[in-house]
């Protein structure tokens, strides 16, 4: 994304690797643009440090918090020489009438995070943690367009701290569910990623719940 | 104005939800309807438009599914935009996006203020202490400078804080350890979520090493379940062994020891060795008769004689699993076997 040096004079910031931007937890009311290097993003689960997502330039961050004040949900961490331009409430108007594509592009994010937000109320509203994991995958099969009726092997490249997240719950409690959907062979392990052996059965399985809740 | 002018007849849709479409739309006259369902209830909700509105913005931009049906009240004409035609005017015009970011902003605030009431257990921690934990993090990882970073932007916040002034004796031995003049060890103060919230007191050695502990087993077990369905039955069957042995000593992982009893004995099937896997089946279900796995353990013992051709003990087995309550899954496939057996 272009920007005129005149906003990089007055909002630039530069960070060295490792540094953090900020962290889980901390109150703020800043935005991010990353105009160079990537970020990290991560948060502390059970005692350790799990990434979540790496950011990359072009990407905006840390939006959330010109909407309201809760803190912090991540910590974002410089992993190379990193150049950002930060922003607040304040000189938002200043920014979006200097840089009408760069709110077109934050009025994106925006419609993705009510997508991604809507989504996680319908894994929120189901009756119990089995069938909420695997509404999870569905929706992540959602997202890359897979159907929810495939009976072959699914590869997620999600992490049980990813899950947990979605879920709502507890890393542990994700835990078990997989562990027994492993047992039972539904699912595939790896450090990285979880293989689905039948997705269609997740689907009817969470179809189930949903009809169930609908009668009561 | 760009795009074109479309007219619609009563009682026609402009689209459905569920719908994919790039298309952006202006009402320019008549009455259309939107209709979608209520994040609130899961129940149908109609909005009437006003003319000069617009709709089909959020999942054009987000290219999702569209989220409501339009229904034509009366004969209505819409111009219809394309993505591009909209990312046009809409910079040109810096308040009608000010509009939508205010409008997303408030979707996407009431979509959260629902989801928290779905958490409301443990995660609305107090974020002074929560953050406060997030530098004992990192100080106990001995990354000194996300450390110091933590500390000041505590006290940044928190003055008068409860920790203010652990977070500057902490601060003081991490600017020490960064300029190489102490080792920047202090001992940690971690405790579990919730224990204490009235005063964190450095706490012993020994308290510590037993909570990592457990996690340890926790994350382990983990491991060799995923290396199992890795269907690296030997490493699988390796972990467990260690996990076992470790496992006895810990008061912690106590519980861990008949599951992982179990999964030794299905690695074992795996492996073909099924003389030392009814041998570890046999010792669990003694061990822990009331463990939820004893059903499955004796259905896999009978499993093994059926495939060493043991019809006898092998029905017997298949029997013990359906008499022995409680019901669950494992009856159906208990009763299959004798089935078939019979």
């Amino acid at each position: 994304m272009k920007m005129d040096s005149h906003m990089i004079d007055k909002f630039g910031v530069t960070y060295q690797p490792g540094d953090i931007l900020f962290c889980e937890y901390e109150p703020g009311n800043e935005f991010y643009i990353l105009q160079e290097g990537r970020v990290k993003v991560t948060k502390i689960v059970s005692d350790m440090e799990k990434a979540l997502d790496i950011l990359n330039p072009g990407d905006i961050f840390g939006e959330m918090a010109i909407l309201e004040d809760q803190p912090r949900s991540a910590t974002a961490i410089a992993m190379d020489r990193v150049k950002v331009l930060k922003f607040n409430k304040e000189n938002f108007n200043l920014l979006l009438q200097g840089n009408p594509q760069l709110a077109v592009k934050l009025l994106r994010v925006f419609s993705n995070r009510i997508y991604d937000a809507k989504r996680k109320l319908l894994i929120l509203s189901l009756p119990d943690i089995t069938s909420k994991v695997c509404d999870v995958f569905l929706m992540l099969a959602e997202n890359r367009n897979i159907s929810p009726k495939t009976t072959s092997a699914t590869t997620f490249s999600s992490t049980t701290e990813g899950i947990a997240n979605w879920c709502g719950e507890k890393v542990n409690k994700v835990k078990d569910v997989l562990v027994s959907f492993s047992n039972t062979g539904k699912i595939q392990l790896y450090e990285d990623r979880i293989i689905v052996k039948n997705l269609y059965e997740m689907f009817r399985l969470v179809k189930s719940k949903r009809q169930a809740q609908a009668q009561e | 104005m760009p795009g074109i002018q479309r007219k619609y007849k009563t009682g026609s849709v402009i689209y459905f939800r569920g719908d994919l479409g790039d298309n952006i739309y202006i009402l320019k006259s008549g009455v259309v309807s939107l209709v979608h369902l209520s994040i609130e209830t899961g129940e149908e909700v109609r909005d009437t438009l006003k003319n000069g509105e617009f709709f089909g913005v959020k999942s054009a931009l987000a290219k999702r599914p569209r989220e409501e049906t339009v229904l034509v009240i009366k004969d209505a004409i819409a111009l219809v935009l394309t993505n591009e035609e909209f990312e046009n005017l809409i910079t040109k015009n810096i308040k009608i996006i000010t509009n939508f970011l205010r409008v997303f902003s408030n979707q996407l605030r009431r979509a959260g203020k629902i989801a928290r009431s779905f958490l409301d257990h443990d995660e609305a921690g107090d974020s002074q202490i929560e953050l406060f934990k997030i530098g004992e993090y990192y100080l106990k990882k001995h990354k000194y400078k996300q450390a110091q970073y933590v500390y000041e932007t505590y006290l940044k916040h928190y003055q008068n804080g409860s920790y203010a002034s652990q977070a500057k004796e902490r601060l003081a031995s991490v600017k020490d350890a960064l300029e190489g003049k102490g080792s920047g060890t202090y001992t940690s103060i971690l405790q579990e979520a919730g224990e204490t919230d009235s005063d964190l007191q450095p706490q012993e050695e020994n308290k510590e090493s037993e909570i990592k502990e457990d996690i340890d087993i926790a994350t382990k077990y983990y491991d060799a379940i995923s290396l199992f369905s890795q269907e690296r039955y030997e490493d699988a069957y390796k972990l467990f062994k260690t996990l076992h042995t470790s496992g006895s000593l810990d008061e912690n992982a106590k519980e861990y020891i008949p599951k992982i009893e179990f999964e030794m004995g299905r690695c074992l099937i795996a492996l073909k060795n099924y003389k030392e896997a009814v041998l570890i089946f046999t010792n669990m279900i003694k061990r822990y008769p009331k463990d939820d796995n004893v059903k499955d353990a004796l259905f896999n013992i009978g499993l093994i004689y059926k495939h060493e051709g043991n019809r006898e003990k092998a029905v017997s087995f298949f029997d013990k699993v359906i008499k022995m309550p409680p019901e669950s899954q494992v009856d159906r496939k208990a009763k299959k076997e004798l089935a078939e057996l019979m």
